[in-house]
């Protein structure tokens, strides 16, 4: 079975569970899943990321120090640029957070 | 009593070097291989039956089936079935690992920083790679955001290339992190309870009924560990498919 057909019978599958779940009757909307565990996942994803866009700013900041001679002025732009990106990356979360809301 | 952090101390079982670089056989291997052993086991006697109405085994797994199933699809869609297999195995391992890795006398591979590291660099670049090869140089479109405004390229492009950069250390750190912390934290209170409870039996009974909450604490964060770092492999995917 090559892998052409296989897409092939996964969207024929796909066309026939749609047309079954259009025959059944509305569902009761199915309540949040995750709760606790999944917000708690998202919180811990936010606070490594945070920490991980300042690291790697203050990284990559101390090597072009020491690599161009110019300490700390690499340090104190990279450690703000890392957390503006840090920042940027829990906002992306938040967003994807909001969307899924809204969608359920 | 022994330190906290004894249980992370990496022991080579089969010494062995090639070219002058360690390359022991470790305890870390070994609970890796056991991990790998046990997820297999579980998969293939789990399948044998192919039950319409299944048994406990094949439930379990269908279940986990489905889970990874529905992360795959839901976050990168259809054009992520064939990926399906890496997450798949990616998952059960580190769940796994995690779980194993709670039974006492084990070691726990995924409280290395080696070890996750390794994973989510193997998956930065290998998102990467499908990235390039999918778009081409379109790819680096990803630095910039889309609709911005072009003067403010010198400052954003460099925050996004930080921020993408950031991703395979936040990937490792999270994981490891989240192993060592909750295995220190049940050797503290163990200890403690052991302290207080050769003092005199009924203080011990106190730490003892808040180690038994810390390790159901324990065995939910390992599961949700391996579900984020699964599901975040799946957005790293989907990035690298669709260039938001």
């Amino acid at each position: 079975m090559d892998d052409r057909e296989t897409t092939d019978r996964h969207d024929r599958l796909a066309a026939r569970l749609k047309a079954a779940q259009g025959r059944r009757p509305a569902e009761k909307p199915e309540r949040p899943r995750g709760g606790i565990a999944a917000g708690m996942g998202v919180g811990a994803k936010v606070v490594v990321d945070l920490v991980a866009g300042v690291g790697l700013g203050v990284g990559i900041g101390w090597a072009l120090d020491w690599w161009l001679g110019m300490r700390p002025w690499g340090t104190v732009a990279f450690a703000v640029l890392g957390f503006v990106a840090g920042l940027m990356n829990v906002i992306r979360t938040a967003n994807q957070a909001d969307r899924s809301e809204t969608r359920e | 009593m022994a330190s906290q952090l004894e249980q992370f101390t990496i022991k080579p079982i089969a010494p062995m070097e090639i070219g002058g670089v360690d390359v022991s056989f470790t305890n870390s291997s070994l609970w890796m291989m056991i991990s790998a052993g046990v997820v297999s086991a579980f998969l293939i006697a789990g399948s044998q039956r192919r039950a319409l109405v299944p048994g406990r085994l094949q439930s379990a797994l269908e279940y986990l089936y489905n889970v990874v199933g529905a992360m795959v699809r839901d976050n990168v869609g259809s054009s992520g079935r064939p990926y399906f297999p890496f997450i798949f195995a990616l998952f059960m391992f580190i769940l796994f690992g995690n779980l194993i890795g709670l039974i006492p006398g084990a070691f726990t591979f995924t409280s290395h920083l080696a070890v996750t590291f390794a994973i989510s660099a193997f998956i930065f670049v290998g998102v990467t790679i499908i990235g390039i090869v999918k778009h081409g140089l379109h790819f680096f479109s990803l630095f910039f955001p889309h609709g911005a405004p072009l003067v403010s390229a010198p400052l954003l492009i460099p925050i996004e290339i930080i921020s993408y950069f950031s991703r395979p250390i936040s990937l490792s750190v999270r994981l490891f992190a989240n192993m060592t912390v909750g295995h220190v934290l049940l050797k503290v209170i163990g200890g403690g309870v052991i302290a207080l409870g050769s003092f005199f039996i009924v203080p011990g009974v106190i730490p003892f009924a808040f180690l038994i909450a810390i390790t159901g604490l324990e065995l939910m964060i390992a599961v949700i560990q391996a579900y984020v770092f699964a599901i975040l492999t799946c957005v790293y995917l989907n990035d690298a498919l669709h260039l938001h």
